[in-house]
Protein backbone atom coordinates (compact mmCIF):
# COMPACT_ATOMS: atom_id res chain seq x y z
CA UNK A 1 0.00 0.00 0.00
CA UNK A 2 1.31 3.09 -0.57
CA UNK A 3 0.97 5.41 2.25
CA UNK A 4 0.07 9.32 1.74
CA UNK A 5 2.82 12.07 1.60
CA UNK A 6 3.74 13.25 5.08
CA UNK A 7 4.48 16.90 3.73
CA UNK A 8 3.75 18.03 0.38
CA UNK A 9 5.41 20.88 -0.94
CA UNK A 10 4.04 23.01 -3.58
CA UNK A 11 5.32 25.73 -6.16
CA UNK A 12 7.75 27.16 -3.17
CA UNK A 13 9.29 30.69 -4.52
CA UNK A 14 11.26 32.93 -2.64
CA UNK A 15 12.35 35.95 -4.17
CA UNK A 16 15.06 38.31 -2.78
CA UNK A 17 14.10 41.71 -3.79
CA UNK A 18 11.09 43.19 -4.73
CA UNK A 19 10.20 40.79 -7.06
CA UNK A 20 8.41 41.16 -10.56
CA UNK A 21 6.04 39.06 -13.25
CA UNK A 22 9.02 37.84 -14.75
CA UNK A 23 10.24 36.20 -11.73
CA UNK A 24 7.13 35.13 -9.97
CA UNK A 25 5.70 33.62 -12.62
CA UNK A 26 6.17 30.06 -12.71
CA UNK A 27 6.57 28.89 -16.18
CA UNK A 28 8.98 31.86 -16.89
CA UNK A 29 12.13 30.64 -17.65
CA UNK A 30 15.99 32.40 -17.87
CA UNK A 31 19.52 32.00 -16.98
CA UNK A 32 20.66 31.98 -13.73
CA UNK A 33 19.09 33.20 -10.19
CA UNK A 34 18.87 36.69 -11.22
CA UNK A 35 15.66 38.30 -12.97
CA UNK A 36 16.35 40.03 -15.84
CA UNK A 37 13.80 42.29 -15.66
CA UNK A 38 14.17 43.61 -11.70
CA UNK A 39 17.54 42.11 -10.80
CA UNK A 40 15.98 40.40 -7.57
CA UNK A 41 17.53 37.22 -6.31
CA UNK A 42 16.08 34.12 -7.04
CA UNK A 43 16.44 31.54 -4.27
CA UNK A 44 13.95 29.26 -5.02
CA UNK A 45 11.45 28.97 -7.87
CA UNK A 46 8.25 26.63 -7.75
CA UNK A 47 10.18 24.10 -6.31
CA UNK A 48 7.86 21.24 -5.87
CA UNK A 49 8.24 18.00 -3.98
CA UNK A 50 6.58 15.30 -1.49
CA UNK A 51 7.77 13.65 1.30
CA UNK A 52 6.55 10.06 1.86
CA UNK A 53 6.52 8.45 5.80
CA UNK A 54 9.74 6.92 6.88
CA UNK A 55 11.61 7.84 3.46
CA UNK A 56 15.11 9.82 3.10
CA UNK A 57 14.70 12.10 0.71
CA UNK A 58 18.44 13.90 -0.01
CA UNK A 59 18.27 17.85 -1.72
CA UNK A 60 21.86 18.30 -3.47
CA UNK A 61 23.62 20.88 -5.15
CA UNK A 62 26.30 23.54 -5.21
CA UNK A 63 26.52 26.53 -2.82
CA UNK A 64 24.19 28.99 -3.96
CA UNK A 65 21.37 26.84 -5.30
CA UNK A 66 19.07 27.78 -2.51
CA UNK A 67 19.12 24.37 -0.52
CA UNK A 68 19.34 25.90 2.57
CA UNK A 69 16.66 28.74 2.10
CA UNK A 70 14.16 25.92 1.03
CA UNK A 71 14.52 23.97 4.30
CA UNK A 72 14.58 26.87 6.71
CA UNK A 73 11.12 27.86 4.52
CA UNK A 74 10.01 24.24 5.03
CA UNK A 75 10.77 24.95 9.18
CA UNK A 76 8.69 27.88 8.73
CA UNK A 77 12.27 30.09 9.79
CA UNK A 78 11.46 32.12 6.76
CA UNK A 79 8.49 33.27 4.70
CA UNK A 80 8.24 32.04 0.73
CA UNK A 81 7.30 34.40 -1.49
CA UNK A 82 4.44 32.12 -2.74
CA UNK A 83 3.71 28.61 -2.97
CA UNK A 84 2.28 26.31 -0.58
CA UNK A 85 2.69 23.41 2.03
CA UNK A 86 0.53 20.78 3.25
CA UNK A 87 1.43 17.87 6.20
CA UNK A 88 -0.36 14.84 6.83
CA UNK A 89 0.18 12.83 9.75
CA UNK A 90 -1.47 9.42 10.43
CA UNK A 91 -1.09 8.38 14.31
CA UNK A 92 -0.12 4.80 15.29
CA UNK A 93 -0.86 5.37 18.97
CA UNK A 94 2.95 4.91 19.45
CA UNK A 95 3.37 9.23 20.44
CA UNK A 96 4.99 10.25 23.45
CA UNK A 97 2.54 11.77 25.92
CA UNK A 98 1.58 14.52 25.75
CA UNK A 99 1.90 14.28 21.19
CA UNK A 100 -1.28 15.65 19.62
CA UNK A 101 0.00 15.84 16.01
CA UNK A 102 -0.88 18.33 13.72
CA UNK A 103 -3.35 20.79 15.87
CA UNK A 104 -6.83 20.56 13.61
CA UNK A 105 -6.59 24.13 12.45
CA UNK A 106 -3.48 22.64 9.91
CA UNK A 107 -5.16 19.34 8.74
CA UNK A 108 -5.87 19.97 4.71
CA UNK A 109 -4.50 23.84 4.93
CA UNK A 110 -1.52 25.76 3.49
CA UNK A 111 0.93 26.09 6.13
CA UNK A 112 2.21 29.03 5.21
CA UNK A 113 -1.18 31.24 5.32
CA UNK A 114 -1.51 29.42 8.97
CA UNK A 115 -1.74 31.82 11.91
CA UNK A 116 1.84 31.92 13.82
CA UNK A 117 -0.01 30.44 16.79
CA UNK A 118 -0.29 27.11 14.70
CA UNK A 119 3.02 27.76 13.20
CA UNK A 120 4.68 27.80 16.25
CA UNK A 121 3.05 24.66 17.44
CA UNK A 122 3.77 22.64 14.45
CA UNK A 123 7.53 23.84 14.52
CA UNK A 124 7.53 22.55 18.18
CA UNK A 125 5.72 18.76 17.96
CA UNK A 126 6.12 18.14 14.07
CA UNK A 127 9.29 19.28 12.64
CA UNK A 128 13.26 18.56 13.68
CA UNK A 129 15.62 20.59 12.30
CA UNK A 130 19.31 20.32 12.43
CA UNK A 131 21.78 23.28 11.31
CA UNK A 132 24.45 23.89 9.56
CA UNK A 133 26.08 25.33 12.39
CA UNK A 134 25.61 24.45 15.91
CA UNK A 135 24.66 28.12 16.87
CA UNK A 136 21.43 28.95 15.40
CA UNK A 137 19.99 25.29 16.68
CA UNK A 138 21.44 25.73 19.87
CA UNK A 139 21.54 28.01 22.56
CA UNK A 140 25.45 28.15 23.55
CA UNK A 141 25.26 29.12 27.04
CA UNK A 142 22.53 26.73 28.46
CA UNK A 143 23.57 23.49 29.43
CA UNK A 144 23.49 20.51 26.89
CA UNK A 145 20.82 18.77 28.70
CA UNK A 146 18.86 22.31 28.84
CA UNK A 147 18.76 22.51 24.89
CA UNK A 148 17.17 18.81 24.52
CA UNK A 149 15.12 19.26 27.68
CA UNK A 150 13.61 23.10 26.33
CA UNK A 151 12.30 20.76 23.46
CA UNK A 152 10.26 18.61 25.74
CA UNK A 153 9.25 21.87 27.85
CA UNK A 154 7.55 23.11 24.20
CA UNK A 155 5.81 20.21 24.53
CA UNK A 156 4.45 21.04 27.65
CA UNK A 157 6.43 18.50 29.54
CA UNK A 158 6.19 19.82 33.25
CA UNK A 159 8.11 16.61 35.32
CA UNK A 160 11.48 17.36 35.77
CA UNK A 161 13.03 14.15 36.73
CA UNK A 162 11.18 12.35 33.96
CA UNK A 163 12.76 15.16 31.27
CA UNK A 164 16.07 14.51 32.48
CA UNK A 165 15.71 10.92 32.51
CA UNK A 166 15.22 11.16 28.70
CA UNK A 167 17.48 13.39 27.79
CA UNK A 168 20.32 11.91 28.99
CA UNK A 169 18.79 8.54 27.51
CA UNK A 170 19.16 10.89 24.30
CA UNK A 171 22.94 11.81 25.01
CA UNK A 172 23.95 8.22 25.63
CA UNK A 173 22.31 7.47 22.03
CA UNK A 174 24.67 10.77 20.52
CA UNK A 175 27.58 9.34 22.24
CA UNK A 176 28.25 12.37 24.37
CA UNK A 177 28.94 11.41 28.32
CA UNK A 178 25.94 11.49 30.24
CA UNK A 179 28.18 13.33 33.07
CA UNK A 180 28.61 16.24 30.83
CA UNK A 181 24.74 16.73 30.98
CA UNK A 182 24.66 20.13 32.85
CA UNK A 183 27.36 21.79 31.02
CA UNK A 184 27.08 24.04 28.20
CA UNK A 185 27.44 23.50 24.60
CA UNK A 186 29.97 25.81 24.05
CA UNK A 187 32.71 24.38 26.18
CA UNK A 188 32.19 20.69 23.82
CA UNK A 189 33.90 20.28 20.47
CA UNK A 190 32.51 21.13 16.84
CA UNK A 191 31.13 17.43 16.48
CA UNK A 192 29.96 16.89 19.76
CA UNK A 193 27.88 20.31 19.51
CA UNK A 194 26.09 18.36 15.98
CA UNK A 195 25.50 15.66 17.94
CA UNK A 196 23.60 17.32 21.00
CA UNK A 197 21.73 19.26 18.07
CA UNK A 198 20.22 16.06 16.66
CA UNK A 199 19.76 15.15 20.58
CA UNK A 200 17.88 18.25 20.97
CA UNK A 201 16.04 17.87 17.11
CA UNK A 202 14.90 14.24 17.70
CA UNK A 203 13.50 14.32 21.65
CA UNK A 204 10.47 15.12 21.00
CA UNK A 205 10.19 11.83 18.18
CA UNK A 206 8.75 14.72 15.30
CA UNK A 207 7.45 13.33 12.34
CA UNK A 208 10.18 15.30 10.12
CA UNK A 209 13.61 15.39 10.55
CA UNK A 210 15.32 18.37 8.52
CA UNK A 211 18.89 18.51 8.40
CA UNK A 212 21.22 21.02 6.52
CA UNK A 213 24.68 19.95 5.61
CA UNK A 214 25.12 18.28 9.40
CA UNK A 215 28.21 17.02 8.48
CA UNK A 216 30.02 20.22 7.06
CA UNK A 217 32.60 21.62 8.61
CA UNK A 218 33.49 18.62 10.43
CA UNK A 219 36.58 16.45 10.45
CA UNK A 220 36.35 13.39 8.55
CA UNK A 221 36.11 10.69 11.70
CA UNK A 222 33.52 13.07 13.28
CA UNK A 223 31.33 13.29 10.09
CA UNK A 224 31.45 9.36 9.91
CA UNK A 225 30.40 9.44 13.68
CA UNK A 226 27.12 11.87 12.77
CA UNK A 227 26.12 9.81 9.47
CA UNK A 228 26.20 6.55 11.79
CA UNK A 229 24.06 8.34 14.66
CA UNK A 230 21.52 9.34 11.46
CA UNK A 231 21.91 6.27 9.92
CA UNK A 232 20.86 4.28 13.24
CA UNK A 233 18.31 6.86 14.12
CA UNK A 234 16.89 6.15 10.82
CA UNK A 235 16.36 2.78 11.76
CA UNK A 236 15.57 3.07 15.08
CA UNK A 237 12.38 6.06 15.34
CA UNK A 238 10.05 6.33 12.85
CA UNK A 239 10.94 9.31 11.16
CA UNK A 240 10.90 10.77 7.37
CA UNK A 241 14.00 12.88 6.75
CA UNK A 242 14.75 15.71 4.51
CA UNK A 243 18.88 15.37 4.12
CA UNK A 244 20.70 18.35 2.57
CA UNK A 245 23.91 18.39 1.58
CA UNK A 246 26.47 19.18 -1.48
CA UNK A 247 28.61 16.29 -0.30
CA UNK A 248 27.31 13.16 -2.46
CA UNK A 249 29.24 10.87 -0.58
CA UNK A 250 26.59 11.81 2.75
CA UNK A 251 23.40 11.78 -0.10
CA UNK A 252 24.73 8.20 -1.78
CA UNK A 253 25.02 7.16 2.33
CA UNK A 254 21.57 8.41 3.85
CA UNK A 255 19.23 8.73 1.28
CA UNK A 256 16.38 6.90 -0.63
CA UNK A 257 15.43 9.60 -3.59
CA UNK A 258 17.47 12.92 -4.51
CA UNK A 259 16.40 16.28 -5.41
CA UNK A 260 18.61 17.91 -7.70
CA UNK A 261 18.94 21.85 -7.26
CA UNK A 262 20.99 24.51 -9.51
CA UNK A 263 19.92 28.32 -9.56
CA UNK A 264 16.59 27.66 -7.12
CA UNK A 265 15.01 25.61 -9.58
CA UNK A 266 14.71 21.34 -9.82
CA UNK A 267 16.29 20.33 -12.13
CA UNK A 268 16.47 16.89 -11.60
CA UNK A 269 14.56 14.07 -8.79
CA UNK A 270 14.48 10.49 -8.85
CA UNK A 271 15.92 7.41 -6.88
CA UNK A 272 19.83 8.32 -5.51
CA UNK A 273 21.09 5.07 -7.07
CA UNK A 274 19.72 6.60 -10.42
CA UNK A 275 20.81 10.06 -9.88
CA UNK A 276 24.43 9.07 -9.11
CA UNK A 277 24.84 6.24 -11.66
CA UNK A 278 22.84 7.52 -14.74
CA UNK A 279 22.51 11.25 -14.49
CA UNK A 280 20.69 12.91 -17.47
CA UNK A 281 20.65 16.26 -16.86
CA UNK A 282 24.38 17.90 -17.96
CA UNK A 283 24.63 19.43 -14.59
CA UNK A 284 24.38 16.97 -12.46
CA UNK A 285 26.52 14.41 -14.80
CA UNK A 286 29.28 17.15 -14.32
CA UNK A 287 28.40 17.38 -10.38
CA UNK A 288 28.79 13.68 -10.56
CA UNK A 289 31.98 13.46 -12.16
CA UNK A 290 33.65 15.88 -10.34
CA UNK A 291 32.89 14.44 -6.95
CA UNK A 292 33.55 10.94 -8.23
CA UNK B 1 -16.29 58.99 40.10
CA UNK B 2 -16.27 62.47 38.50
CA UNK B 3 -16.33 62.69 34.69
CA UNK B 4 -16.65 66.40 34.22
CA UNK B 5 -13.95 68.81 34.72
CA UNK B 6 -14.42 69.87 38.32
CA UNK B 7 -11.89 72.24 40.53
CA UNK B 8 -10.98 70.66 43.89
CA UNK B 9 -12.06 73.64 46.58
CA UNK B 10 -9.53 75.96 47.41
CA UNK B 11 -6.83 74.56 44.95
CA UNK B 12 -8.08 75.71 41.45
CA UNK B 13 -5.16 75.63 39.81
CA UNK B 14 -4.83 71.99 39.08
CA UNK B 15 -8.15 69.89 37.49
CA UNK B 16 -9.56 67.30 40.15
CA UNK B 17 -6.78 64.68 40.89
CA UNK B 18 -3.80 66.57 38.97
CA UNK B 19 -4.90 64.67 35.28
CA UNK B 20 -6.58 66.55 32.59
CA UNK B 21 -9.66 64.85 31.62
CA UNK B 22 -9.20 63.89 28.38
CA UNK B 23 -5.61 61.70 30.40
CA UNK B 24 -8.15 59.90 32.80
CA UNK B 25 -10.24 58.73 29.81
CA UNK B 26 -7.61 57.76 27.97
CA UNK B 27 -6.12 55.47 31.16
CA UNK B 28 -9.45 54.56 32.09
CA UNK B 29 -10.20 52.96 28.30
CA UNK B 30 -6.64 51.16 28.52
CA UNK B 31 -7.90 49.83 32.48
CA UNK B 32 -11.20 48.28 30.72
CA UNK B 33 -9.01 47.06 28.28
CA UNK B 34 -6.56 44.99 30.44
CA UNK B 35 -9.35 43.40 32.31
CA UNK B 36 -10.83 42.33 29.56
CA UNK B 37 -7.61 40.44 28.53
CA UNK B 38 -6.23 39.48 32.14
CA UNK B 39 -2.47 39.62 31.98
CA UNK B 40 -2.17 40.89 28.70
CA UNK B 41 -0.06 44.18 28.62
CA UNK B 42 -1.63 46.79 26.95
CA UNK B 43 0.47 50.16 26.27
CA UNK B 44 -1.19 53.79 27.21
CA UNK B 45 0.60 57.08 27.29
CA UNK B 46 2.19 57.55 30.19
CA UNK B 47 1.58 61.39 31.92
CA UNK B 48 4.45 63.24 33.48
CA UNK B 49 3.56 63.78 37.25
CA UNK B 50 5.71 65.95 39.73
CA UNK B 51 7.30 63.05 40.64
CA UNK B 52 10.35 61.05 39.00
CA UNK B 53 9.48 57.86 37.30
CA UNK B 54 10.17 55.03 38.51
CA UNK B 55 9.21 56.26 41.83
CA UNK B 56 5.51 55.17 41.40
CA UNK B 57 4.28 57.01 38.30
CA UNK B 58 2.02 53.98 37.22
CA UNK B 59 0.25 53.34 40.56
CA UNK B 60 0.00 57.06 40.70
CA UNK B 61 -1.58 57.54 37.54
CA UNK B 62 -4.19 54.72 37.54
CA UNK B 63 -5.11 55.61 40.93
CA UNK B 64 -5.53 59.66 40.00
CA UNK B 65 -7.42 58.34 36.96
CA UNK B 66 -10.11 56.34 38.92
CA UNK B 67 -10.33 57.99 42.00
CA UNK B 68 -13.86 59.77 43.03
CA UNK B 69 -14.54 62.43 45.61
CA UNK B 70 -16.21 59.57 48.00
CA UNK B 71 -12.95 57.10 47.79
CA UNK B 72 -11.15 55.96 50.68
CA UNK B 73 -7.53 55.59 49.81
CA UNK B 74 -5.00 53.90 51.52
CA UNK B 75 -0.99 54.02 50.20
CA UNK B 76 1.37 51.50 51.40
CA UNK B 77 5.23 50.58 50.96
CA UNK B 78 6.29 47.62 51.37
CA UNK B 79 3.31 47.12 53.51
CA UNK B 80 4.10 49.85 55.80
CA UNK B 81 1.75 53.42 55.53
CA UNK B 82 4.76 55.06 56.91
CA UNK B 83 7.64 54.86 54.56
CA UNK B 84 8.71 57.97 52.19
CA UNK B 85 6.93 56.71 49.17
CA UNK B 86 3.78 56.11 50.85
CA UNK B 87 3.35 59.10 52.56
CA UNK B 88 4.59 61.17 49.16
CA UNK B 89 2.15 59.59 47.34
CA UNK B 90 -0.41 60.21 49.77
CA UNK B 91 0.18 63.39 50.89
CA UNK B 92 0.33 64.32 46.86
CA UNK B 93 -2.93 62.54 46.21
CA UNK B 94 -4.47 64.71 49.19
CA UNK B 95 -3.50 67.76 48.08
CA UNK B 96 -4.98 67.27 44.15
CA UNK B 97 -8.03 65.56 45.38
CA UNK B 98 -8.64 66.15 48.91
CA UNK B 99 -10.49 62.58 49.10
CA UNK B 100 -10.26 61.03 52.40
CA UNK B 101 -7.07 58.93 53.47
CA UNK B 102 -6.88 56.07 55.94
CA UNK B 103 -4.64 53.32 57.11
CA UNK B 104 -7.14 50.95 57.77
CA UNK B 105 -7.22 47.87 55.54
CA UNK B 106 -11.00 47.29 55.85
CA UNK B 107 -11.84 50.97 55.14
CA UNK B 108 -9.85 51.54 52.09
CA UNK B 109 -12.20 51.34 48.57
CA UNK B 110 -8.72 51.69 46.94
CA UNK B 111 -5.28 50.39 47.85
CA UNK B 112 -2.05 51.66 46.01
CA UNK B 113 0.45 49.43 47.17
CA UNK B 114 4.53 49.25 46.30
CA UNK B 115 5.28 45.20 46.79
CA UNK B 116 3.30 43.97 49.18
CA UNK B 117 -0.55 43.19 48.72
CA UNK B 118 -2.14 43.36 52.66
CA UNK B 119 -2.53 40.62 54.78
CA UNK B 120 -6.12 41.12 54.98
CA UNK B 121 -7.98 39.62 51.97
CA UNK B 122 -9.85 42.61 49.85
CA UNK B 123 -13.50 42.32 48.79
CA UNK B 124 -15.04 42.67 46.00
CA UNK B 125 -15.52 46.04 47.00
CA UNK B 126 -12.11 47.00 46.83
CA UNK B 127 -9.74 47.90 43.85
CA UNK B 128 -5.83 47.33 44.52
CA UNK B 129 -3.21 48.93 42.52
CA UNK B 130 0.22 47.86 42.13
CA UNK B 131 3.21 50.28 41.46
CA UNK B 132 5.14 48.34 38.72
CA UNK B 133 9.01 48.28 37.93
CA UNK B 134 9.31 45.83 35.18
CA UNK B 135 5.78 44.74 33.61
CA UNK B 136 7.39 42.16 31.04
CA UNK B 137 8.34 38.72 32.93
CA UNK B 138 10.25 37.40 30.03
CA UNK B 139 12.84 40.22 30.08
CA UNK B 140 14.59 38.06 31.78
CA UNK B 141 15.39 35.41 28.74
CA UNK B 142 14.79 37.85 26.00
CA UNK B 143 15.61 41.70 25.91
CA UNK B 144 13.82 42.14 22.71
CA UNK B 145 10.50 43.89 23.05
CA UNK B 146 9.19 42.93 19.57
CA UNK B 147 10.14 39.65 20.15
CA UNK B 148 8.70 38.82 23.73
CA UNK B 149 5.34 40.92 22.23
CA UNK B 150 5.70 37.78 19.82
CA UNK B 151 6.44 35.23 22.65
CA UNK B 152 3.47 36.33 24.36
CA UNK B 153 1.01 36.39 21.05
CA UNK B 154 1.93 32.96 20.40
CA UNK B 155 1.89 31.55 23.76
CA UNK B 156 5.59 30.55 23.09
CA UNK B 157 7.13 29.92 26.76
CA UNK B 158 9.57 27.63 26.62
CA UNK B 159 12.46 29.80 27.42
CA UNK B 160 10.41 31.16 30.56
CA UNK B 161 10.20 27.41 31.59
CA UNK B 162 13.87 26.45 30.58
CA UNK B 163 14.72 29.62 32.60
CA UNK B 164 13.66 27.78 35.34
CA UNK B 165 15.07 24.70 34.66
CA UNK B 166 18.00 25.73 34.74
CA UNK B 167 17.51 27.67 38.12
CA UNK B 168 17.09 24.21 39.75
CA UNK B 169 19.87 22.31 37.55
CA UNK B 170 22.04 25.28 39.43
CA UNK B 171 20.60 25.77 42.43
CA UNK B 172 18.56 22.33 43.63
CA UNK B 173 15.35 24.76 43.21
CA UNK B 174 13.57 27.71 41.80
CA UNK B 175 15.32 31.03 42.78
CA UNK B 176 12.91 33.70 41.94
CA UNK B 177 12.80 35.48 45.30
CA UNK B 178 10.12 38.34 44.37
CA UNK B 179 8.61 38.68 41.17
CA UNK B 180 7.80 35.62 40.60
CA UNK B 181 6.22 34.78 37.08
CA UNK B 182 2.77 33.75 37.40
CA UNK B 183 0.08 32.41 34.74
CA UNK B 184 -2.89 34.03 34.23
CA UNK B 185 -6.22 32.42 33.09
CA UNK B 186 -4.08 29.61 31.71
CA UNK B 187 -2.71 32.01 28.96
CA UNK B 188 -0.56 34.90 29.46
CA UNK B 189 2.55 34.61 31.80
CA UNK B 190 2.74 37.83 33.82
CA UNK B 191 4.76 39.67 36.24
CA UNK B 192 3.00 40.45 39.48
CA UNK B 193 5.03 43.01 40.28
CA UNK B 194 7.92 42.73 42.84
CA UNK B 195 5.72 40.95 45.81
CA UNK B 196 7.03 37.99 47.79
CA UNK B 197 6.49 34.73 46.84
CA UNK B 198 3.92 34.62 50.03
CA UNK B 199 1.50 37.12 48.24
CA UNK B 200 1.28 34.96 44.96
CA UNK B 201 -1.65 32.86 46.64
CA UNK B 202 -3.82 35.91 46.96
CA UNK B 203 -3.88 37.11 43.98
CA UNK B 204 -5.60 33.74 42.86
CA UNK B 205 -9.56 33.89 42.33
CA UNK B 206 -8.83 37.05 44.41
CA UNK B 207 -12.55 38.51 45.52
CA UNK B 208 -10.85 41.95 44.29
CA UNK B 209 -9.76 44.06 41.07
CA UNK B 210 -6.47 43.92 40.52
CA UNK B 211 -4.61 46.53 38.42
CA UNK B 212 -0.84 46.87 37.74
CA UNK B 213 0.98 49.77 35.96
CA UNK B 214 4.14 50.87 35.27
CA UNK B 215 4.85 54.24 34.15
CA UNK B 216 8.16 54.24 32.88
CA UNK B 217 7.44 51.16 30.81
CA UNK B 218 4.06 52.22 29.80
CA UNK B 219 2.02 49.57 30.41
CA UNK B 220 -0.94 48.27 32.01
CA UNK B 221 -2.18 45.73 33.47
CA UNK B 222 -5.17 43.81 35.75
CA UNK B 223 -6.40 40.16 37.18
CA UNK B 224 -10.04 40.53 37.47
CA UNK B 225 -11.90 39.31 40.57
CA UNK B 226 -12.11 35.42 40.73
CA UNK B 227 -9.70 34.86 37.52
CA UNK B 228 -7.12 32.22 38.01
CA UNK B 229 -3.21 33.05 38.71
CA UNK B 230 -1.03 29.99 39.08
CA UNK B 231 2.74 30.22 39.81
CA UNK B 232 4.95 28.57 37.30
CA UNK B 233 6.17 25.03 38.58
CA UNK B 234 7.20 21.63 37.64
CA UNK B 235 5.16 18.65 38.80
CA UNK B 236 8.60 17.50 41.35
CA UNK B 237 9.43 20.91 41.87
CA UNK B 238 6.64 22.86 43.38
CA UNK B 239 6.11 26.28 44.19
CA UNK B 240 6.81 27.60 47.82
CA UNK B 241 6.47 30.72 49.69
CA UNK B 242 8.38 32.14 52.29
CA UNK B 243 9.28 29.58 55.30
CA UNK B 244 8.24 31.30 58.64
CA UNK B 245 8.04 28.27 60.58
CA UNK B 246 8.96 28.87 64.47
CA UNK B 247 8.97 32.66 63.46
CA UNK B 248 6.29 35.10 64.92
CA UNK B 249 5.90 38.83 64.64
CA UNK B 250 7.94 40.52 68.24
CA UNK B 251 5.12 43.04 67.98
CA UNK B 252 1.46 41.46 67.74
CA UNK B 253 2.68 37.74 68.10
CA UNK B 254 1.39 36.74 64.48
CA UNK B 255 2.61 33.93 63.30
CA UNK B 256 0.44 34.23 60.36
CA UNK B 257 1.74 36.99 58.25
CA UNK B 258 4.61 37.97 56.25
CA UNK B 259 7.39 38.76 58.37
CA UNK B 260 10.51 41.08 57.62
CA UNK B 261 13.52 40.44 59.45
CA UNK B 262 15.58 43.05 60.82
CA UNK B 263 19.23 42.65 62.51
CA UNK B 264 20.36 44.42 65.59
CA UNK B 265 23.38 46.37 64.67
CA UNK B 266 24.60 46.70 68.54
CA UNK B 267 24.28 42.63 69.01
CA UNK B 268 23.89 40.89 65.43
CA UNK B 269 20.43 39.28 66.72
CA UNK B 270 17.82 38.84 64.09
CA UNK B 271 14.03 40.21 65.09
CA UNK B 272 11.61 39.34 63.01
CA UNK B 273 8.19 41.84 62.40
CA UNK B 274 5.28 41.87 60.51
CA UNK B 275 5.56 43.38 57.02
CA UNK B 276 1.89 44.73 56.95
CA UNK B 277 1.60 47.15 59.59
CA UNK B 278 -2.35 47.61 60.16
CA UNK B 279 -2.23 44.44 60.27
CA UNK B 280 0.26 44.22 62.97
CA UNK B 281 -1.72 47.17 64.77
CA UNK B 282 -5.00 45.42 65.45
CA UNK B 283 -3.45 42.53 66.11
CA UNK B 284 -1.49 43.79 68.75
CA UNK B 285 -4.90 46.06 69.87
CA UNK B 286 -6.86 42.65 70.09
CA UNK B 287 -3.81 41.13 71.97
CA UNK B 288 -3.72 44.08 74.85
CA UNK B 289 -8.56 44.13 74.49
CA UNK B 290 -7.79 40.33 75.29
Amino acid sequence: MIKKPVLKARHITKIFGKGCPTCLDDDSSFEGNICPDCNSVVGCKNISFDLYPNEVLGIVGESGSGKSTLVRMLYLDIEPTKGEMFLEFDGDGAEPEGYSGLPPQAVGCDIFGARSFVKRHIKNFFFGMVYQSAQLGLKLDVTAGGNIVERMLMANGRDIKKMRARASYLLGKTEIPVERMDEPPKNFSGGMQQRVQIAKAISNEPAILLLDEVTTGLDVSVQAKVLDLIRKLQNEIKVSMLVVSHDLGVIRLLTNRTIVMKDGRIIESGLTDQILEDPQEEYTQILVNSAL
Amino acid sequence: MNNASEKIEGNNKYNFAFLDENAKKEIRRRILKAIAIPGYQVPFGSRELPIARGWGTGGLQITLSIIGRNDILKVIDQGCDDSVNAVNIRRFIKSVTGVEMTTDTEKATLVQTRHRIPEKPLTKDQIIIFQVPFPEPLRTVEPSEAETRRMHAEADYSRMWLYLYEDIVKCGEISIGARYPVFVNNRYIMDPSPIPRWDIEKLNNSECLNLFCAGREKRIYAIPPYTAVKPLEFEDFRFRTEDFKGKKCEKCGSADSYLDETIDDSDGTRHYYCSDADYCEKNSDNAVKK
